[in-house]
């Protein structure tokens, strides 16, 4: 049995998650509803809930003004947002779970069942929810720090410390400067769509690289020299790309 | 030596020359420049009179450029009553120049003023053309820009998510009406796309189709106003589109939204002369200095509606410099009592703005 808080200053807004939570998710005994940070934090005295639905932006306080008073969580947090990419990269980026306005009810059941299935350490959960912090206060994305799980724990990085990304079934490796490496338990697809906007490459269906760290291409443009000194195979469809990144070097 | 007068800084530049300082074509090797005033060149560019000196020795206004000559005639180069440069020759033998230089030299001087008026004016003209490129290019920049931020992204989901909450709650009229109203908006912007300016009647019809938009996101939580002054040819006079959304979103957001108890918002369009037309946009929310406040806390500041008033700043600009009338003030509200009682913003355009 799970009990919710549905934070959001639009009663629409709360009244959908609301409806579909009954609807939805047979766990969901204790719904309750908050119009405001205030009023969320009020509640909290009395209330414990299991995972909170944070609406982003609200008017007088933020969602992300709410987790800098909450501090350390007890709850697992699912934002949620209409549209700001801003604020989506950086929930992205801290590995923390949100869900696209208007509502998507399979998306909704996702994330609950994500919670149930989770194994962080409640440490583990209060370093994501700080990083998240942090990365709020960094004016350009770039400037992000990526947190990724793994089985040993969190680990922060930025985006230039990445050589490069290999995909292993449903696991990913990532290559780090200085000899580091850790694998993550997600998809190579969800690293391309998180990084491709600072120009990381796919150059073939397991490996997504970082320009920046790409030294040279070998053999009529089928492997790709790494700064760490590692080759990487490129797919024949991707010959011509690599080939305008080394132009463009 | 030929100078000519440089208005701006208000000195003689050495332009052309006949001797020892122009050996290669048209160049001349260190050119000289002379206050206006100064030496006898610039004399008879302050005073617009010839001055003929027989030993140049004798005469303390005499400045040596290149080397030291005995006797010197310069004459004012005159174009419409202003000295615009100076004729000046020199020669090493005292006594060398007489009247009838001096006659020959004025000649010369009077029939190139011409010459050289006309090439000023050709170079003005092409320094205004660049101008205008530029502005051009200002004006195509912003026009992208203006295509882009037709509609706030954040607005649109918001809505469909709204009208979903309708669909789960069962409200199916609801729905609908919600549904009708956000085609109409979205056929509205999508059917000006394009078009940089808007009639002030479409442009007041795109904002009663958000307010009323917004009125049923928030449960009818604040009430609108708009008003066209019946003597404005609304149908017929053009205003750059989509220009008062981003006051109006502000107005919401950052003015009515952290207000508890009564929220309005009055939009108008008034006739101020048979040149100049005026939009109010006013609301009774709580102040440009409270709101800021608020966002300084703020973790998650908004972006959108800043973006679109350095915008709109632009647009206005870019509409000076096509010389017409375009300026904007936002002035902060104040109740009887001294507290902040809202923001009033002011835009007040020109009525004969033509799509180019």
């Amino acid at each position: 049995m799970i009990r919710i808080l549905i934070i959001d200053d639009e009663h629409k807004a709360r009244n959908i998650l609301h409806h579909y939570l009954v609807d939805h998710i047979p766990e969901a005994m204790d719904i309750r509803q908050a119009d405001g940070v205030d009023a969320a934090i009020a509640m909290l005295g009395e209330f414990s809930p299991d995972i909170v639905f944070l609406d982003v932006e609200m008017p007088v306080k933020s969602g992300f003004d709410f987790l800098v008073e909450v501090k350390s969580p007890s709850f697992d947090i699912i934002f949620t947002t209409a549209y700001n990419q801003y604020a989506i990269q950086a929930i992205r980026f801290s590995a923390l779970d949100y869900l696209l306005k208007p509502i998507d009810a399979d998306e909704l059941k996702g994330a609950v069942q994500r919670h149930l299935d989770q194994k962080a350490s409640t440490r583990e959960k209060e370093e994501l929810y700080q990083n998240l912090v942090r990365n709020l206060g960094k004016k350009d994305t770039r400037d992000f720090k990526i947190a990724v799980s793994s089985a040993e724990g969190a680990h922060f990085f930025v985006i230039d410390d990445i050589i490069r990304i290999e995909a292993d079934s449903s696991y990913a490796h990532i290559f780090l400067t200085e000899g580091k490496r850790f694998t993550a338990s997600k998809t190579l697809k969800h690293f391309e769509e998180m990084l491709e906007e600072y120009s990381f490459v796919r150059i073939h269906k397991s490996h997504l690289i970082n320009p920046a760290h790409l030294l040279q291409v070998n053999g009529d443009h089928s492997i790709a020299v790494m700064r760490d000194g590692s080759q990487v195979e490129i797919s024949r469809r991707k010959k011509e790309d690599v080939k305008k990144l080394i132009k463009t070097k | 030596m030929v100078y000519l007068v440089d208005e701006g800084k208000n000195v003689l530049e050495q332009k052309a020359a006949f001797g020892p300082k122009n050996q290669r074509e048209r160049e001349i090797i260190n050119p000289l420049v002379i206050p206006v005033g100064q030496g006898i060149v610039g004399h008879v560019a302050a005073n617009a009179y010839p001055l003929l000196i027989n030993d140049t020795t004798k005469d303390a206004r005499y400045m040596a450029d290149d080397e030291l000559r005995c006797s010197e005639l310069a004459v004012p180069i005159i174009h419409d009553q202003k000295v615009i440069g100076v004729i000046d020759s020199e020669n090493r033998k005292k006594d060398f120049f007489t009247q009838e230089h001096l006659k020959t030299l004025t000649t010369i001087a009077s029939i190139s003023s011409f010459k050289i008026a006309e090439a000023k004016t050709e170079i003005l003209a092409r320094e205004h053309e660049l101008k205008l490129l530029e502005v051009n290019s200002l004006f195509a920049e912003s026009q992208l820009k203006a295509l882009r931020a037709q509609m706030n992204p954040h607005f649109v989901f918001n809505c469909l998510n709204s009208i979903q909450e309708c669909i789960v709650t069962k409200k199916y009229n609801e729905a609908s009406a919600y549904l009708n109203k956000f085609a109409k908006l979205l056929r509205q912007v999508l059917n000006r796309s394009g078009k940089l300016l808007i009639a002030i009647e479409d442009e007041a019809e795109i904002l009663t189709l958000y307010l009323e938009l917004e009125q049923m996101r928030f449960d009818h939580g604040f009430q609108y106003e708009m008003h066209i002054d019946p003597d404005l040819e609304a149908d017929d006079i053009l205003m750059p589109s989509m220009f008062l959304q981003p006051f109006v979103e502000n107005a919401l957001w950052h003015g009515l939204m952290h207000k508890q108890g009564d929220r309005k918002l009055c939009i108008g369009f008034f006739k101020t002369s048979e040149d100049i037309f005026t939009c109010i946009i006013e609301d009774n929310g709580i102040g440009r200095k409270k709101s800021a406040e608020l966002k300084e806390h703020k973790v998650l500041a908004h972006g959108y509606a800043s973006k679109c008033m350095k915008m709109n700043a632009e647009r206005l600009e870019i509409l000076r410099h096509q010389q017409y009338h375009a300026s904007m003030e936002i002035i902060d509200l104040y109740d009887n009592t001294g507290e902040p009682s809202g923001t009033k913003v002011i835009v007040e355009l020109s009525t004969n703005i033509l799509a180019k």
